[in-house]
């Protein structure tokens, strides 16, 4: 029996045993290089005062008003990046549930089609397609002159944090819509019928049925929108007029000055929050799905 | 469907096509501009075939996508096999929980991450350019894992366990069961996690921006370099030439997958049964897809040896490292520099030579690549503060002038200026101003004077600012007469007051947006480099005209071709710097940048100066009595770290306000 | 008749719990053998023993004499039908029929030949290009066959083969296989949890519980002559009460004394007795050996089920003869009706129809046909 034994788990180290170590070597020490630098200064000596600095480092904002007040740089900054994360990944949720579901419910060849279609902008450079949203959203852009053409008046949105949410929306829609799709595509529609039948309304049948069920797409959406979202700094840097200074801008402005160890912090600091949320996000729906078992 | 939702999905996908459609339709433009259509062409598309760069990046960008999806095929297929079969609960979830982290850890970190772990690797096992090609495959391979792992799986779990144990009874070995029976099983799965990697690999910007190296950059890299004159509607035409080929690809394997043919090869299938030939042999179908297969792979390690040795091993190999559109690059009739030296070295010397030219965003981008040591360049043409810094950290080689005769053409203007004071290690490529363009349509002349135009009350809402901090203080400093290169913070404070007053009145913070927001009228007034007012002004909508004129004190930058301390090949580097001093293409780059030229050949050429214009040549070439003197008073000199993070807190400062 | 294949003294458990408990076992050549009992019983593991998809703890099984504990199952000639039969879904109708021949490199000509006739066989003619996936249940059920049988193993392991199809497709394919297996000559090894299925079809039962061999035997033998409760019990309905062997012949059950056949125990001996429902006769009250009262009646076609209670033990009882609820009833028992049995670890867990009902069998039938 031990002959047979090595020989199976020789076949699953050799299948699995390269990606063990390309994991342990590019994935895992990679992040502890961030680590490394995070609490190192230039000259690699230990040192905790880029992660303090991250969190007490201060600005003198002027707020509307006129008054000045002392502020957290990297606090502010923060805040402001999740604040539009956490935006256009509701707006993604909201766009992309209801799509995902209608693609679910047609025809094989349809939903084929149309999912191709979704996955069809994501082969457009995203740097391209960002440049493009600008010349539709600018003042004088595709937009306005249309609106104008109407007579419905110009409205003002390139620079607001309203483009940069388009933006966001548009360039991650496709990760909400793929996960949600796959889960819906598989759901047995009747269970639908049956809560149906059991006397359950349309909207309940959504709340008690469709939404538990489709749940584990739910949250792998979130996750893939809400993360490079959260670290965009291209969008904000041509859809927000420069007016937004985000997370990734702070790092990419770190690296680029060459500040290397505030930037790993920085990165560090997002690293541990996000990996954190992301368990507390899991234990969560895990409960509410399942009642405490399972992805 | 529903009314409804037939509406809200076709709405939904009209949002979804809307910037392809903006793409597609100014990829027929005949201005240059991405905002004002004026009329239909084709030439942005001979642009693109014409543009060897381009197309090198696109090549790139395959060849990295093709072998970052074949190999984390590959091995996330044996992955997802070897976590399947592994027997260890606990060594199973940590190795899922391991997987995921790419997936849910933002490229921007896990570029960093690896980047940090590059450069040390480098700097310990002491190679001289550890950012390759090799190291972005790397990247792209790592962040590709998870997505083929991920598709793979599930269906592994799912897959009816006795399939493998119905082969081996009827005679496989357990190696050949997989083969002949898991695998095809899996086919689906593992298609899909290659076309995710793919997808993925192709688009990736801001892994590849931390990870990418010497000599091999690919598109959205290049996209993103494309600072100095923005992005060009061959783009355009080429994302909308993407588009199409997917377009036909899809179809294709959309029709070839359809029932029709599925019934269409069932038909094929019965009419050899009826003539008496037995179906197609499996083996021989067996072999068609191992041949496939093999065929895949062939190309794969095909490709990675070709563009290893492309980047890495001929022997006479120049690498360049330029800002984004800052050579003339054969665009519209212009002169091809690069492929010209090839060319002309291979006369002159009887070797092939072959450039490598990528492009950096900007100085600090530049050095923060030289400076982690982990590239190896050969000319690079950096700003003159930057400059200044180099050599105060040994950066920079000094230059053999003996190999670079054409330097005597060289105006004594440019010649001892503060950053290299001995003439040893630059030799300038052009020059420019700072000055302020605005719309005469909309900015009263009497107001066009000074700095105080982009502080002027009347125009809130319509005023561009540059988007990085040393321009932006920059602009501040000039109007109040502190000196731009001051260690006084308390100078800087007060710049900063004064960017903070001009805040409510800016409508973006620009840098190459600059371009399309002047051009089609969305903003009056901007600060920008005298060139690059004539790119605007050619292609201004008609509702816009545009206007320049220099501030009193204003910003004089030189940029200078350098050889880098990394250098591998010095002489080469010479020569080809001294290639670019001659008289045809100084003229060509001249043209193409639209900068002014500290070389006698250009600007005291009849041609040229027919071919710039009375207007241009006052503007790009003001009266160069006592150029030294005014350019050392106001060129940005470079300045000490702390003090330089301290700027940087204070434009954080200005950002977030 | 030759044995092919000896189990010896086979044990094998799974995570610390014991599966298969010092199994013992011949199978001889061209017999078709059926491994019968409840599920988790330890019949799906001894069939893979065979199959060579596990291997045994402790023990050895033989081949043709050969030991082939270490001999992987492509290298055994033996085949399967797998449970949910396990057909290649990429490959067509032909194709997986053809596999074994392909993988043994049979020359073409020959695997279209051999192909043809299975599939003639299985009467699956003019199905070669179809999909498997387009196939009923009972279709791809035949090709499952057609590909065991193809590549002529001598031996042919089918787990549970029917399970999913339904009662009319089912009784066709008993019978359509014990044709094959006549025809063809090869050991079949059969594992159903389905007594009536197993009666019908085989020669030999191994009725199996708890990783143990119960009973082996021919059909007649284990439903006859069940050597304990829980073989009484698991094939066909039993009456099991508690009795004592007074001596040869006389048995004392239900505080009455019957003569019966059977002997070789002890004088006074506690033991299990068997009485089958069909085998009582009902009687009027004052001429019945035992006298109970009736508690229920179900119609079940061909005769009505009786529930009778004796002295708050409740016997079950066919008959044809209609009786009412309430009614006091005797009954009368033949000799030859009654088996006695050695008492064993099953005494006293089987054979009172106190908590029966029809629904409940089924029910935990369908449970089973799940799981293995």
């Amino acid at each position: 029996m031990t002959k047979k034994k090595t020989r199976a788990s020789l076949v699953t180290g050799l299948a699995g045993g390269p990606y063990e170590l390309w994991a342990v070597i590019f994935i895992l020490v990679p992040l502890a290089f961030v680590a490394y630098y995070a609490f190192t200064d230039n000259a690699f000596h230990f040192t905790t005062a880029n992660i303090t600095r991250f969190f007490t480092a201060t600005s003198t904002v002027t707020g509307s008003d006129g008054a000045a007040g002392e502020v957290h740089t990297y606090l502010v900054i923060a805040w402001r990046s999740i604040k539009l994360a956490v935006i256009s990944t509701v707006v993604c949720l909201l766009l992309g549930y209801p799509l995902a579901y209608i693609i679910s419910r047609a025809s094989p060849r349809a939903q084929k089609t149309m999912m191709t279609l979704i996955m069809i902008p994501m082969w457009m450079n995203f740097l391209i397609r960002t440049y493009a949203w600008m010349t539709i959203l600018q003042d004088t852009g595709i937009l306005n002159n249309f609106l104008a053409k109407l007579g419905l008046g110009r409205i003002h949105i390139i620079g607001t944090e309203t483009a940069v949410i388009i933006g966001m929306v548009y360039d991650y829609l496709p990760y909400m819509i793929m996960p949600l799709y796959s889960i819906m595509a598989k759901m047995d529609y009747r269970l639908i019928e049956a809560a149906r039948d059991l006397g359950c309304a349309p909207a309940g049948v959504l709340r008690r049925v469709i939404l538990p069920l489709s749940m584990p797409g739910v949250v792998n959406g979130v996750t893939m929108v809400l993360i490079p979202s959260i670290s965009t700094f291209y969008i904000s840097q041509k859809l927000g007029d420069g007016m937004f200074f985000l997370l990734g801008d702070a790092i990419e402005g770190q690296y680029v000055a060459n500040n290397l160890h505030f930037a790993a912090a920085i990165a560090f600091i997002l690293m541990v929050a996000l990996l954190a949320a992301m368990a507390v996000m899991r234990a969560l729906t895990d409960r509410y799905t399942y009642g405490g078992k399972g992805t | 469907m529903k009314r409804a939702s037939k509406i809200f999905t076709f709405l939904m996908f009209l949002f979804l096509f809307a910037p392809l459609v903006i793409l597609l339709v100014f990829s027929f433009n005949e201005a240059r501009s991405l905002s004002v259509f004026s009329g239909f062409s084709l030439k942005w598309y001979k642009e693109l075939f014409r543009d060897t760069e381009t197309l090198n990046t696109v090549r790139n960008t395959i060849i990295l996508a093709v072998c970052a999806a074949g190999v984390s095929t590959v091995m996330g297929t044996a992955a997802a096999v070897g976590i399947h079969r592994m027997r260890s609960k606990y060594l199973r979830s940590a190795l899922d929980m391991v997987t995921n982290i790419p997936m849910i850890n933002p490229d921007i970190i896990t570029g960093i991450s690896m980047m940090l772990m590059f450069v040390f690797a480098s700097r310990l096992f002491g190679f001289a350019n550890s950012l390759s090609f090799i190291t972005l495959l790397i990247a792209h391979i790592t962040f590709c894992l998870p997505y083929v792992i991920l598709q793979v799986l599930p269906r592994l779990r799912q897959m009816d366990k006795s399939l493998p144990e119905a082969a081996m009874d009827l005679g496989c070995t357990p190696w050949g069961a997989f083969w002949k029976v898991e695998l095809p099983e899996l086919m689906p799965a593992i298609v899909t996690g290659m076309i995710m990697a793919f997808t993925l690999s192709l688009d990736d910007f801001v892994i590849s921006y931390f990870t990418t190296g010497t000599g091999f950059q690919t598109l959205p890299i290049r996209i993103y370099n494309m600072t100095k004159k923005t992005v060009t509607p061959d783009m355009y035409a080429l994302a909308t030439i993407i588009f199409f080929v997917i377009l036909a690809l899809l179809l294709l394997s959309n029709l070839t997958d359809s029932e029709d043919s599925q019934r269409l090869r069932a038909a094929r299938k019965a009419k050899r049964a009826a003539k008496g030939r037995p179906p197609m042999d499996p083996r021989k179908q067996r072999f068609l897809y191992a041949g496939g297969g093999c065929l895949a792979l062939a190309a794969v390690a095909a490709a990675v040896v070709f563009a290893v040795t492309e980047t890495d091993n001929k022997p006479q190999v120049l690498n360049v490292y330029n800002w984004g559109e800052y050579i003339s690059d054969g665009s519209e009739g212009s002169m091809d520099v690069v492929k010209e030296f090839e060319a002309w070295y291979k006369e002159e010397y009887g070797r092939p030579v072959q450039v490598n030219y990528t492009t950096f965003a900007s100085n600090e981008d530049m050095y923060a690549k030289l400076s982690q040591g982990a590239v190896s360049y050969d000319v690079i043409i950096p700003s003159d503060y930057m400059i200044e810094r180099m050599i105060g950290e040994d950066m920079l080689l000094p230059l053999d002038f003996d190999n670079i005769p054409n330097y005597e053409h060289i105006a004594d203007n440019f010649r001892g200026l503060y950053y290299d004071p001995e003439n040893v290690y630059s030799v300038p490529y052009t020059y420019s101003m700072v000055g302020v363009i605005y719309n005469a349509n909309e900015v009263d002349p009497a107001d066009a004077v000074g700095w105080d135009l982009m502080w002027n009350e009347k125009y809130a809402g319509r005023i561009l600012q540059f988007n990085n901090s040393r321009d932006a203080f920059g602009t501040a400093m000039y109007r109040a007469g502190i000196d731009v290169n001051t260690t006084d913070r308390t100078q800087w404070d007060r710049a900063l007051e004064a960017l903070l007053e001009q805040r409510r009145l800016v409508k973006s913070y620009v840098m190459d947006e600059v371009y399309n927001m002047m051009e089609a009228g969305e903003g009056a007034v901007a600060a920008y480099y005298a060139g690059d007012y004539f790119t605007m002004a050619d292609a201004q909508a008609p509702s816009v005209d545009l206007r320049f004129y220099y501030p009193e004190a204003t910003n004089y930058f030189v940029d200078a071709m350098c050889i880098p301390s990394c250098c591998q090949n010095k002489e080469l580097a010479e020569i080809f710097i001294n290639y670019m001093l001659s008289e045809e293409p100084a003229i060509a780059n001249a043209e193409y940048t639209w900068y002014a030229s500290p070389n006698d050949l250009v600007y005291t050429n009849e041609d040229y100066i027919d071919e710039m214009g009375e207007d241009a040549m006052d503007i790009l070439y003001p009266d160069l009595e006592g150029f030294a003197d005014h350019y050392n008073a106001y060129a940005y000199r470079n300045l000490d770290g702390e003090l330089l993070d301290y700027i940087n807190t204070l434009w954080e400062t200005l950002k977030i306000n | 008749m030759d044995k092919i294949i000896e189990l010896k003294n086979i044990t094998k458990s799974y995570d610390g719990e014991a599966v298969l408990d010092d199994i013992s076992l011949d199978i001889y050549d061209n017999e078709f053998i059926t491994l019968l009992g409840p599920s988790g019983c330890g019949k799906t593991t001894t069939l893979r023993l065979i199959g060579g998809f596990e291997t045994p703890d402790s023990g050895d099984i033989l081949f043709g004499g050969e030991r082939i504990n270490d001999v992987p199952p492509h290298k055994r000639n033996v085949n399967t039908v797998f449970q949910r039969y396990a057909l290649f879904p990429h490959l067509n109708v032909f194709e997986n029929v053809a596999f074994p021949l392909r993988e043994r490199k049979v020359p073409r000509d020959e695997i279209t030949e051999r192909v043809n006739e299975m599939l003639a066989m299985v009467a699956l003619k003019g199905f070669e290009h179809r999909s498997v996936t387009s196939l009923s249940g009972g279709q791809q059920q035949r090709v499952a066959i057609a590909r065991a049988l193809v590549g002529k193993p001598r031996v042919l392991l089918l787990d549970e083969p029917l399970a999913a199809l339904d009662l009319k497709l089912r009784k066709d394919m008993q019978q359509e296989l014990k044709n094959i297996q006549k025809a063809t000559g090869i050991t079949f090894i059969f594992v159903t949890h389905d007594q009536e299925e197993a009666l019908s079809m085989s020669d030999t039962i191994v009725v199996m519980s708890e990783g143990r061999i119960q009973q082996i035997g021919t059909s007649q033998d284990v439903y006859n002559e069940p050597k304990n409760a829980f073989v009484a019990d698991f094939i066909g309905e039993s009456n099991i009460v508690d009795g004592v062997m007074l001596r040869d012949k006389l048995v004392s059950f239900s505080g009455h004394t019957f003569p019966c056949v059977d002997g070789g125990f002890g004088a006074n001996e506690p033991v299990d007795v068997v009485v089958r429902p069909e085998d009582v006769d009902i009687v009027a009250e004052d001429k019945g050996m035992l006298t109970g009262v009736v508690t229920s009646v179900t119609f079940m076609g061909v005769h009505y089920e009786v529930i009778v209670d004796i002295g708050g033990f409740k016997w079950m009882i066919q008959t044809t003869d209609f009786v009412d609820v309430d009614e006091r009833i005797g009954l009368y028992i033949e000799p030859d009706a009654i088996h006695i049995m050695k008492k064993s670890e099953f005494s006293g867990l089987y054979g009172d129809y106190a908590s029966f009902s029809n629904e409940f069998d089924e029910l935990s039938d369908a449970e089973s046909e799940g799981e293995e």
